[in-house]
C-alpha cells in the first residue's frame, strides 16, 4: 500500500505538470492580452508604450519560454500576482478555496446522509409506493436547473420570509460564526438537493443489484434477519460502486459549482476560475485550475484507497 | 454399489413432512407450477437423493422448505410440517430461527454463495451469533473448530481469509462447516458438488457422509446427477416437469425403476465396462411448463404413452417395496 501511494503521489506530480503546461498553452491561445486591456483603458497610450509593456511584461516571448519562466518563479514559490485583485495569487486563491472546502464538505456530507439512506430504502421494496416517491424526489433533484431553484430559494427564503440573507458569507461587521452559518445554508441548500437525487439513484441501483446475488440468499439460509442482510452483507459491496460517483462528483463541486457561487454571491473557487479567465488574468486562472487538478487528483486517490479498504479482492502492490 | 447396511433400511419417525408443496411462478405467460404437489418426508440421519433434469423444480423445492424462494415465485399450496408446526405458516421472524439453526443449506456455487467482503471465520461463525447470541471470541473459536471437522489444514489460518483466496473444493468444505455449526436437524444440499472437479467431487460426498454419521443430520440431497445421488442417498425421489414421478428406496431404484423416465435416466448413465458405442438419451426435451403435455407430463417423450396416459394425469400411488410411483404403465 506504501508503495501504491508513493507511485500514485509521483503520478500526480507528472500529471500536474502537464496539466499546468496544456492551462499554460490554452491560456496563451485565448485572444487577447494583459497589455489589450490596459490599452483599452489608457486611451493616451502609444504603440510604442503598448510595446514597451509587452516587452516589460514578457508576453512578447514565443510561449515555451514564457512558461520555462513561469515555471522557475512557480518552483521557487512564486505563483506571481494577479492583474485583476492586485494581490499576489494566493492571497486571492486561499480565502476562496476555504469558501469552496466548507460548501463542498458540507453539501457531500448532507447529500451522502440524505441519498445513501434514502437508495438503501428505495431499493428494499422496489416498485413499492415508498420507492415511488423516493424517485420522485430524486429525479426532480436531479431535473430541476440549479439556477431555477437557487432564485426560487431566495425569493421563498430571503424575499418572502425574510429570515436567510441571499447572498454573500457574512454581515458586513462580521457577527461570529452564527452569522456567517446563516450566509451557507441557502447555497448549501441548493447544491444538496441538486447532487442528492444521483446519489440516492446510484445507491438504489446498486443495492438491487447487490441483494440479488448469492451470498445475500446464503445470509438468508443462515437465519440473517433483514437489518443483518442489508447493514452486515449488502451495504459494503453496494458502496463499491458508489464510492466512484462520489470521488467523481469532488472534482466536478470543487471548481462546477459556479452557478450556485454565482447566484448566491458565494466567493468561492468557481467564481473566482471564471472570472479570472473572463478578466485575461493568467496567473491567477492558471493556478486555480491547477489547483482544481489537484483537488479531482486526490478524489480519485480517495476512491482507489477506499476501495481496497471496502473490498479485499482488490489489492495494491 | 455397495449393498446397502441394516440400520439403513430402518424405518424411523420422519423429522421433516412435506404434503402437497406447490410453487408458482408469475411469469408474462401466466402462472406456471414449477413445484406441483411434490411431498416427501426426511428421516434423522438418512439421505433422500432428489434428482431431474434442470428446471425440473428440484431447487425450488429447496428453497421452499426454507422459505426463500425469489420472486416472482411464491409457495401457494402444501405443508411443511417440522417440529410441530408447520412452516409455511410461520412468521417471517420465527422462520429466521428454523433458517441455519435447525434447517441449513449448501449452496451449489461456492464462489458465489460467500460473501466475497467477509472473512470466512466470519462468515461461518455469523450463525452461532445469530442463534446463540455467541461472542465474537467464542463464535470464532467455533468456527476454527468447524474448518477443522471439515478437513481444511492450518484452520486458525484459514478462518481469517476471504472466499477468493480459497479454492472451490476448500470453498466448499467451509460452506458444509458453515451450514453445520449449529447442528441442525436437516441439512439441505442442493447439487452441492456441481461445481467442482470429479477428484474433488468425491471427497466432498466422503465428507458429507461423514458429518452425517457424526452429526445425525439429515440430508436432502439434490443432484441432476444420478450416478452422485446412488452414492448417497437411502431413499431417491424423481422428479420431472414439478411433480415427484417416482420415489423409492435407493437400491430398488437403480435396480429395477419402475417409471419410463427413470428407466430413461438410468439408461443415460455410462457403465464400465459395458459397450463402447453411443451413450442412449431421452427422446425429445423437458416441457415447458408453461405449454404441459395433457394427461402425463412425460407423455411425449414416452415410448410406452397411449392415449390413456394423454388423457389424464397419473396420480403416485404406491407399489410394493415401499415404493411409489406416477405411471399407469409401472408393473412392479
Amino acid at each position: 500500500m506504501t508503495r501504491f501511494l508513493a507511485t500514485r503521489v509521483a503520478q500526480s506530480v507528472i500529471v500536474l505538470a502537464l496539466m499546468s503546461f496544456a492551462i499554460y498553452a490554452l491560456i496563451g491561445l485565448m485572444p487577447g492580452d494583459p497589455i489589450d486591456l490596459m490599452i483599452s483603458a489608457d486611451p493616451k497610450m502609444t504603440p510604442e508604450d503598448a510595446a514597451r509593456l509587452r516587452e516589460l511584461y514578457g508576453v512578447d516571448k514565443p510561449v515555451v519560454e514564457r512558461y520555462a519562466n513561469w515555471l522557475m518563479a512557480a518552483l521557487g514559490g512564486d505563483l506571481g500576482y494577479s492583474r485583476l485583485y492586485a494581490a499576489p495569487v494566493l492571497d486571492v486563491l486561499l480565502p476562496a478555496l476555504g469558501n469552496t472546502l466548507i460548501l463542498l464538505g458540507l453539501t457531500l456530507v448532507l447529500s451522502l446522509a440524505i441519498g445513501l439512506p434514502a437508495g438503501v430504502v428505495a431499493a428494499l421494496r422496489p416498485y413499492s409506493r415508498t420507492d415511488y416517491a423516493i424517485n420522485l424526489f430524486a429525479f426532480a433533484g436531479i431535473s430541476v436547473p440549479a439556477f431555477w431553484l437557487g432564485l426560487l430559494l431566495i425569493i421563498v427564503f430571503a424575499v418572502i420570509l425574510g429570515v436567510l440573507p441571499a447572498g454573500g458569507t457574512e454581515t458586513v461587521g462580521g457577527a461570529g460564526f452564527w452569522d456567517q452559518a446563516k450566509y451557507l445554508v441557502l447555497p448549501v441548500a441548493n447544491l444538496t438537493l441538486a447532487s442528492v437525487g444521483g446519489h440516492t439513484r446510484y445507491m438504489r441501483a446498486a443495492m438491487m443489484e447487490t441483494l440479488r446475488q448469492d451470498y445475500i440468499r446464503t445470509a438468508r439460509a443462515k437465519g440473517a434477519g433483514r437489518a443483518r442482510v442489508v447493514l452486515g452483507h449488502a451495504l459494503r459491496n453496494a458502496m463499491i460502486p458508489v464510492v466512484t460517483i462520489i470521488a467523481l462528483q469532488f472534482g466536478y463541486l470543487f471548481s462546477g459549482a459556479l452557478i450556485t457561487e454565482t447566484i448566491f454571491a458565494y466567493p468561492g473557487m468557481g467564481k473566482l476560475i471564471f472570472d479570472s479567465i473572463m478578466g485575461n488574468d493568467f496567473n491567477l486562472a492558471l493556478v486555480a485550475l491547477l489547483f482544481a487538478t489537484l483537488v479531482t487528483l486526490i478524489g480519485n486517490l480517495l476512491a482507489d484507497v477506499t476501495y481496497a479498504w471496502l473490498d479485499p479482492r482488490i489489492t495494491y502492490r | 454399489m455397495e449393498p446397502a447396511p441394516e440400520s439403513r433400511e430402518a424405518p424411523s419417525d420422519a423429522i421433516l413432512e412435506v404434503r402437497g408443496l406447490e410453487v408458482t411462478f408469475a411469469t408474462d405467460r401466466g402462472a406456471v407450477k414449477a413445484a406441483d404437489g411434490v411431498s416427501f418426508d426426511l428421516k434423522p440421519g438418512l439421505t433422500l437423493g432428489l434428482v431431474g433434469e434442470s428446471g425440473c423444480g428440484k431447487t425450488v423445492t429447496a428453497l421452499a422448505l426454507l422459505r426463500l424462494v425469489p420472486p416472482p415465485g411464491r409457495i401457494t399450496g402444501g405443508r411443511v410440517l417440522f417440529g410441530g408446526d408447520d412452516l409455511l405458516a410461520l412468521s417471517e421472524r420465527a422462520m429466521e430461527d428454523i433458517r441455519g439453526k435447525r434447517i441449513s443449506m449448501v449452496f451449489q456455487e461456492p464462489t458465489t454463495a460467500f460473501n466475497p467482503v467477509l472473512t470466512i471465520g466470519d462468515q461461518i461463525a455469523e450463525a452461532l451469533v445469530i442463534h446463540d447470541g455467541a461472542g465474537r471470541a467464542e463464535a470464532h473459536a467455533a468456527a476454527v473448530g468447524m474448518l477443522e471437522k471439515v478437513g481444511i489444514p492450518d484452520p486458525a489460518e484459514r478462518a481469517g481469509t476471504y472466499p477468493h483466496q480459497m479454492s472451490g473444493g476448500m470453498r466448499q468444505r467451509a460452506m458444509i462447516a458453515m451450514a453445520l455449526i449449529c447442528r441442525p436437524d436437516i441439512l439441505i444440499a442442493d447439487e452441492p458438488t456441481t461445481a467442482l472437479d470429479v477428484t474433488i467431487q468425491a471427497q466432498i460426498l466422503d465428507l458429507m457422509g461423514e458429518m452425517q454419521r457424526e452429526f445425525g443430520v439429515a440430508i436432502l440431497f439434490i443432484s441432476h446427477d444420478l450416478a452422485v445421488i446412488s452414492e448417497m442417498a437411502d431413499e431417491v425421489m424423481v422428479m420431472y416437469a414439478g411433480r415427484v414421478v417416482e420415489r423409492a428406496p435407493a437400491d430398488a431404484l437403480l435396480a429395477h425403476p419402475l417409471h419410463p423416465y427413470t428407466q430413461g435416466l438410468i439408461e443415460t448413465l455410462p457403465r464400465h465396462g459395458v459397450g463402447r458405442g453411443r451413450l442412449p438419451a431421452i427422446p425429445g426435451t423437458v416441457p415447458d411448463l408453461g405449454a404441459l403435455p395433457d394427461g402425463c407430463r412425460f407423455s411425449d417423450r414416452c415410448p410406452l404413452a397411449d392415449d390413456g396416459c394423454r388423457a389424464a394425469e397419473p396420480p403416485l400411488t404406491q407399489a410394493p417395496g415401499g415404493r411409489w410411483v406416477a405411471c399407469y404403465k409401472a408393473a412392479p
